[in-house]
């Protein structure tokens, strides 16, 4: 019981994620204000504006579905922290798993979206409805594409458990580099996940103010942008427990080291996208994650069925 | 026989009775005055015939028993003829000209709102540019108006509050509900972008009507920033009033300040020395370039592309330090006065200048290669926004938004003021009619002003910087035009003699481009908006400038100093019946 309350509050839990992710955030904005030739936040401005945020009057509309209202950003809190849990990060095997905990993974990042939508289509603002709607509009374009690329790892692990492809992949050293052009399109879709350029359709500042969360305030917007800072880090450590799952059997400093490494590359490679990239419009967005994105997970199923038929006999 | 004579002879041979009425005051400035019964066939005939198919705005005067109305007219070669009637103030009724130019309805609504002329057949729309609970029967461009009528007229409540609107002849302008009510019946979504807006920059209101993401219509309402300038430049003096309208916008400052002077520099007959036009003319060209750059900044935000953001306004402060070693000031640059400049570019200056325009076209040429490659920022403006060049000369647009659909047609070289007749560039027109058009036109225009600036900066004339004006300018009229950054700018001033201006009227280049965004958003989607209105580069504080300046202490000083301000707005609220003093004390 006590270990199971250490490991939801403090480790791997609440406490140390939110570390992370205040520093992954830190990271990424820095990394973005230094690409675009400013000098960017100092170390600890995600966290003061984390606890400013906090002390902050929180106003829900009068229209509101007040339940609704309240409960989304928790909601998205506690799955993305859950889904956490599943995953390896420096050793082979994560704190819980079995066999199908990839998909329990993959519905739980579902999660964050729908509160998304919800949250906005209850706020029953102009802006929030929009925003809403294009959240889940969104959501159908780019997960497709993200599920299939992560099934074909899975595929030629033979396993839909992290903690077993993890320990396939180890047994493998060099197998991860078969799945590249699956990493590819599940960094892309990360993008849309996390709905950042050029897929921040649904919070486009210059179109609908910001989105489902026009309406937040205070602590649930506090809570929310908590929520998409640690789906920023389960995220990155999800692809790189998929796809680049080299040096898992080091020693746990080393090991824990080499994840932030891998972690950090990911989260630096979605800054650098969106620092070159405009933002599109959503119906340009579902073209090209039909038309390009999802043919191309497609081929990497193709080739991982391929290369079991023949390579792994 | 110059061209404005073969006018002139062609107006006298269709109309006899305007025999000797045209007054060719130089060669591309001609006025003419007509009866009001008269007029329509004399105004059909200019339009139709003659082809004058370009409104440059209309003016409305206060003629005592009657009202003035000028309706600025040109050619395509930019010969202007300004048309004058007069209608009684009993009962000053007049036909609308929207039929021939849709655009004059903003210009109507302004003659309507401000002097009380009755326009017959304007299209419905939202009020301009009053408020909506401005009360009846108050014009404050005519000039037995004084602000004190306004508390004798009733409540002036804020606006929402107590809205009245205006019933009987301007009832036709002011249909501010309906346009919500129509959408919704049809079960769409009508959405307010503004008055305030994250992706607008000044206070102006967009009602959208959305099925989806499509926009099914769009509503205009503009007039939030008015400051009484036009009525303002009537109670001050020439030299004050240079100041005023330099502070109508806060970036093309100087190309207000420039149209104004010029006209009064007209009416006077004064000789600008050589210098000092070629500085007005440099300044007027940085300008461009800080404009154009802070526009690509913009744009770039607007379609959620914040890299060029920052990119293009790190490179514009550089221009910006430049200004303000020149001028003194980075915006409101006070260089003009009537009759020359007031400040000298130093020789040491010219290879500072000179260095930082060369970085800036190195940096100009990147962003330039930027717009051909990067997918992205294509894919979201082209095909956006579109304005065929039968919109642009139907509708009226202006500048950068007119050459991107192909019309050649700017006031630099058609009709050269400053010192534009003696240096060489090009006109940068485009074919795309959309936004990339306009992208494409200001980069264009950006490499055109460094090498404008370097002629300047390499052959600046010797000589004095100005010559003496007087302090009353002698009864007379002109009307100056200028290319602003976004589009002509037209100043029309009337001068009677003493140290005051008659009348001063202000067309901003933003309100003959506004009145197409309604047509560039047919049939698009949501997320274009922001970019679309962008893309007219809109400056509203430039469109809305004149109405109400309710002199605060009655006419007497109009120094107010901070503590004095202080006290009467204390005063203003207790006399409300609210007492901030009273209840912190409580």
């Amino acid at each position: 019981m006590a270990s199971a309350l250490f490991n939801l509050l403090v480790f791997p839990g609440l406490i140390f994620l939110g570390v992370i992710s205040l520093w992954a955030e830190y990271f990424d904005r820095k990394l973005y204000a230094r690409l675009q030739n400013r000098v960017g936040p100092p170390w600890f401005q995600p966290l003061a504006d984390f606890i400013k945020l906090l002390g902050k009057e929180n106003v829900v509309p009068e229209e509101a579905d007040i339940r609704i209202f309240n409960l989304s950003p928790v909601f998205a809190l506690a799955a993305t922290i859950t889904a956490f849990f599943y995953i390896p990060l420096w050793g082979a095997r994560a704190l819980f798993s079995f066999n199908g905990d990839l998909i329990v993974v993959l519905y739980l990042l579902t999660m964050p979206t729908l509160t998304f939508f919800l949250g906005g289509w209850y706020s029953r603002s102009l802006f929030s409805t929009i925003g809403a709607v294009r959240s889940i509009t969104q959501f159908f374009a780019y997960e497709v594409p993200l599920f299939i690329s992560i099934l074909a790892p899975a595929l030629l692990a033979s396993t839909w458990s992290l903690s077993e492809m993890a320990v396939f992949y180890s047994a493998h050293p060099w197998y991860w580099m078969l799945n590249l052009i699956g990493f590819g399109v599940a960094l892309i879709a990360l993008l849309g996940k996390l709905e950042r350029v050029p897929f921040d359709i649904p919070e486009a500042e210059t179109e609908i103010v910001a989105g489902s969360f026009t309406e937040y305030s205070g602590r649930l917007l506090a809570y929310f942008r908590m929520a998409i800072d640690i789906e920023m880090v389960v995220g990155a450590s999800l692809l790189a427990a998929v796809f680049i799952p080299f040096g898992l059997n080091l020693n746990p400093f080393l090991g824990f080291v080499l994840y932030l490494i891998k972690i950090f590359f990911i989260i630096g490679v979605l800054s650098v996208l969106r620092t070159v990239f405009a933002r599109l419009r959503i119906d340009q967005m579902i073209v090209f994650c039909w038309q390009y994105v999802a043919p191309i997970a497609f081929l990497q199923v193709l080739i991982n069925l391929i290369l079991k038929g023949f390579l792994l006999r | 026989m110059s061209e404005a004579e073969k006018i002139k002879n062609q107006i006298e041979q269709k109309f006899v009775f305007l025999k000797d009425a045209l007054r060719i005051q130089r060669e591309k400035r001609l006025w003419l005055e007509v009866a009001k019964d008269k007029f329509f066939e004399v105004f059909d005939f200019i339009v139709t015939q003659l082809d004058f198919s370009i409104l440059n705005t209309i003016t409305g005067t206060d003629e005592g028993a009657d009202l003035g109305l000028i309706y600025h007219l040109s050619l395509k070669n930019q010969m202007v003829l300004s048309l004058k009637t007069r209608v009684p103030k009993e009962k000053p009724a007049i036909k609308s000209i929207t039929s021939y130019f849709p655009a004059a309805a903003a210009y109507e609504r302004e003659i309507v709102d401000l002097l009380g002329a009755e326009v017959e057949g304007i299209p419905g729309g939202p009020r301009y540019p009053l408020p909506d609970d401005w009360p009846q029967q108050q014009y404050p461009l005519r000039k037995d108006w004084k602000p004190e009528m306004l508390e004798q007229a009733g409540k002036v409540g804020m606006i929402g509050e107590n809205v009245q609107y205006p019933i009987g002849p301007t009832h036709i302008i002011s249909q501010p509900s309906s346009f919500t009510l129509v959408h919704q019946t049809k079960g769409e979504m009508v959405i307010p972008v503004g008055p305030q807006h994250p992706a607008l920059k000044e206070p102006e209101s967009f009602s959208v009507a959305l099925r989806g993401e499509k926009i099914t219509g769009v509503q205009v309402r503009i007039g939030y920033n008015h400051r009484g300038i036009e009525k303002g430049c009537e109670q001050r003096s020439y030299i004050q009033d240079v100041y005023l309208v330099e502070r109508i916008c806060g970036i093309c400052s100087h190309s207000h300040s420039t149209c104004f002077v010029q006209a009064v520099e007209e009416i006077a007959g004064l000789q600008v020395p050589k210098r000092a036009l070629y500085i007005r003319t440099l300044i007027a060209e940085l300008e461009r370039i800080h404009s154009h750059l802070l526009w690509l900044g913009v744009a770039g935000h607007e379609i959620g592309f914040d890299t060029l953001l920052m990119y293009t306004w790190r490179d514009r402060e550089s221009l910006m330090d430049v200004l303000a070693m020149i001028t003194g000031n980075r915006v409101n640059y006070g260089i003009n006065m009537i009759g020359g400049v007031r400040r000298d570019i130093d020789s040491a200056q010219i290879p500072e200048i000179l260095k930082v325009i060369d970085k800036l076209e190195e940096q100009t040429k990147y962003y330039i290669q930027v717009a051909q490659e990067e997918t992205t920022l294509i894919q979201r403006l082209s095909g956006v926004g579109v304005l065929s060049k039968a919109n642009v000369l139907h509708l009226g647009a202006v500048g950068p938004t007119a050459r991107a659909s192909g019309v050649d047609r700017d006031v630099r070289r058609d009709d050269p003021y400053a010192a534009y007749g003696e240096l060489s560039f090009k006109v940068v027109t485009d074919d795309h009619c959309d936004v990339y058009g306009r992208t494409v036109v200001r980069l264009g225009e950006l490499m055109e002003s460094y090498s404008l600036a370097r002629q300047i900066l390499n052959h600046l004339p010797e000589g004095p910087l100005s010559v003496r004006a007087p302090r009353r300018i002698p009864a007379g009229e002109a009307l100056s035009r200028y290319e602003a950054p976004r589009g002509e700018d037209v100043h029309y001033v009337r001068s009677n003699g003493t140290e005051n201006p008659e009348r001063v009227k202000v067309r901003a280049p933003t309100l003959a481009n506004v009145q197409a965004v309604s047509k560039m958003l047919e049939d698009r989607y949501l997320a274009d908006l922001p970019i679309v209105v962008a893309a007219i580069d809109p400056c509203f504080s430039c469109t809305d400038r004149s109405i109400q300046v309710i002199d605060l202490e009655q006419g007497k000083s109009n120094l107010m100093t901070w503590e004095k301000l202080r006290n009467y707005s204390i005063e203003w609220y207790r006399k409300r019946g609210v007492d901030f003093r009273g209840k912190r004390t409580v």
